[in-house]
C-alpha cells in the first residue's frame, strides 16, 4: 500500500518523482520501506488491535522514554535536556540495553548489505527467470563485491554451512514464536 | 566437491563445535554448575554468573554441605560474606543460599535442598516484610503450581526424592555449555575479570558487589538511592496492604511458618532477623500507605 502511494505521488509530482531518483530518494525510499515492515511486524505478532495500537504508541514515544538506572551516568552532561524531554530511568539492566543494540546494527547490517539466498545459490537455478547479475543500484563497492559471494560445494562453504548450523541450533532455547504464528 | 565430502566437512565442523562449547563450558565454568579449579585473571570471577543464578546457588550449596546456612533475598546476599573473617572456626563452612529477588518460598526450597545434603548446625532468614505484603492466599504448598527451578532440588515439596532431578540435570548442563548464552557467557568470563569491577559470585555464594562500587563512585550513593527509591515508589504503590489479622491466610507467613519447623526439628539453631532500613526507605513506606502493614507484619 505504501509503495502504491509513493509510486502514485511520484506519478503526480514531478519534484517528487526526481526526488525519487536521487540518491536521497533511494535512502529515503529505503527507510519508508523499512519502517513500513517493522509498523506491519507489530501487528502480525500482536494479540489484538488494542495492543497492537498500544505497542506502536510506546514505540513512537507517547509513553515516554526509560532508561536502564546503571545507565544513567552517561547522560549526566545533559541532565537539564533528560529532564526537559522527561526521560526517566528506570530497574532494567544497562548491559541488556548495549547488547540489544549491538545487536541491531548487526542485524541491520546484515539484511541491508548482506546476498539473499536466491543471490547465493544463483549458480544453481533457484527461481525461474532469474537475473543473471544482481542488481547493483546503489553502486557501491562493498555491496558489488558481497553481491558476488555464491554458495559452491567447497571445504569453505561446508565448514560456514557447519558453524551456522551450530550457532542456529544452540540459539534455538532463545524462544522466538513464528513472525507470521497468528496466519 | 563429492556431496559425501561436503557432508563430511560440514558434520566434522558441527561435531567440532559442539566439542569446544562443551569444553568452554565446563573449563570456563561461567555459573559455577560443575565446580571447575578457577585460574586467577581469567576464570576467578564469574561476571556472567547471574544469568543462571539458581543454577550456580543449587549447586554450589550441594558442593559444599554448609555447616551455616544463610537464607533470605538480596539484602542477605551482598550483606554477608561466608569467607568474611568474623565467623567462628566452628561455624564453617558457610553458604549464602540468598537469592536476589527471591522470597520466602525460595527460602523454604533453598532450605529443603540443603537438608538432604546435610543437617546445618545454624540457619540464619532475614526477612523482608516486604516480601508478605500479599493478597491471602489459602491454597496450600502442595497445590500451588511448582516452578520450573524446583525439579533442579534433591527433594520434592514432600521432602522425597526429586524424580524429576536426573532429567533436569541433563537440562542444566545442555544449558550451561550447548546454548548461544553459554557460549557467549564462557567467552565473555576471562575478559571480565577486573578485582574492583566485574560482577561475581564467590564459590560461597557472596555477591560482593563489585560492578555496584563503579556506579557509587561515577554516580554517588545519594543519587543511587534516589533512582531506587523512586523505583521502589512505583513498584510498592501496586502491593495490597493487608492488616495480617489472620497471618496463616498468607502464603508467605505459612512458608515462614515451615521454615522454623524444619529447622527446628533438623537443626540447632535458627536466627530470624528482620533487615535494617534505611530512614527515607521507611518514609516512602509511610507516604505510600504501607506503614500499618509493614509494623503488623514484622510484629507478627
Amino acid at each position: 500500500m505504501v509503495n502504491h502511494a509513493w509510486l502514485a505521488a511520484a506519478e503526480k509530482s514531478s519534484a517528487i518523482d526526481k526526488f525519487r531518483g536521487s540518491r536521497a530518494g533511494t535512502g529515503f525510499g529505503w527507510a519508508l520501506t523499512f519502517v513500513s515492515v517493522v509498523v506491519g511486524w507489530v501487528f502480525f505478532r500482536a494479540p489484538n488491535l488494542d495492543a497492537a495500537l498500544t505497542i506502536l504508541g510506546g514505540m513512537s514515544g507517547r509513553n515516554g522514554i526509560a532508561i536502564p538506572a546503571g545507565r544513567a551516568f552517561a547522560l549526566e552532561p545533559v541532565q537539564g535536556l533528560v529532564s526537559a524531554l522527561g526521560i526517566v530511568f528506570s530497574n532494567e539492566s544497562g548491559s541488556n540495553l548495549v547488547e540489544s543494540c549491538l545487536w541491531i546494527m548487526v542485524l541491520l547490517a546484515i539484511a541491508f548489505w548482506a546476498p539473499n539466498t536466491q543471490q547465493l545459490m544463483r549458480a544453481y537455478a533457484p527461481a525461474l527467470n532469474i537475473p543473471g547479475t544482481p542488481s547493483l543500484e546503489l553502486g557501491d563497492a562493498w555491496r558489488h563485491a558481497l553481491s558476488r559471494v555464491r554458495w559452491v560445494a567447497s571445504p569453505g562453504w561446508a565448514i560456514t554451512t557447519g558453524v551456522l548450523a551450530f550457532l542456529g541450533t544452540i540459539s534455538i532455547v532463545r524462544v522466538s514464536e513464528f513472525l507470521y504464528w497468528q496466519f | 566437491m563429492r556431496p559425501l565430502c561436503f557432508f563430511a566437512w560440514l558434520g566434522g565442523t558441527v561435531v567440532t563445535l559442539v566439542c569446544l562449547a562443551i569444553a568452554l563450558g565446563v573449563a570456563v565454568d561461567p555459573y559455577r554448575m560443575y565446580g571447575t579449579g578457577t585460574v586467577p585473571g581469567w576464570t576467578a570471577l564469574k561476571p556472567r554468573i547471574y544469568n543462571q543464578t539458581l543454577i550456580a546457588k543449587t549447586y554450589q550449596l550441594e558442593r559444599i554441605r554448609p555447616a551455616t546456612l544463610l537464607l533470605g533475598n538480596s539484602r542477605v546476599e551482598i550483606g554477608f560474606d561466608p569467607e568474611g573473617r568474623a565467623w567462628p572456626a566452628s561455624a564453617s563452612p558457610v553458604f549464602n543460599a540468598a537469592v536476589a529477588g527471591g522470597d520466602l518460598l525460595t527460602s523454604l526450597l533453598m532450605l529443603r535442598d540443603a537438608l538432604a545434603c546435610r543437617r546445618p548446625d545454624t540457619v540464619i532468614l532475614g526477612l523482608d516484610i516486604l516480601d508478605l505484603l500479599q493478597k491471602p492466599d489459602v491454597l496450600p504448598l502442595a497445590k500451588q503450581p511448582a516452578d520450573p527451578d524446583e525439579s533442579r532440588l534433591l527433594v520434592d515439596r514432600d521432602g522425597h526424592p526429586n524424580p524429576d532431578r536426573p532429567l533436569q540435570i541433563w537440562r542444566d548442563r545442555i544449558a550451561t555449555t550447548l546454548t548461544i548464552d553459554a557460549v557467549l557467557d564462557g567467552l565473555a568470563t576471562p575478559f571480565d575479570q577486573d578485582l574492583e569491577q566485574s560482577p561475581t559470585m564467590t564459590r560461597h555464594g557472596f555477591n560482593p558487589l563489585h560492578d555496584y562500587r563503579v556506579a557509587a563512585v561515577r554516580q554517588g550513593y545519594r543519587e543511587l538511592f534516589a533512582q531506587k527509591n523512586a523505583i521502589y515508589r512505583q513498584q510498592y504503590a501496586r502491593y495490597p496492604a493487608p492488616a495480617f489479622l489472620e497471618p496463616t491466610r498468607f502464603a508467605g507467613f505459612r512458608y515462614l511458618q515451615n521454615i522454623i519447623e524444619l529447622t527446628t526439628a533438623h537443626a540447632k539453631h535458627l536466627v530470624l532477623f528482620i533487615q535494617p532500613y534505611h530512614a527515607d526507605y521507611l518514609d516512602m513506606l509511610h507516604d505510600i500507605g504501607l506503614w500499618a502493614s509493614f509494623e503488623t507484619g514484622s510484629a507478627h
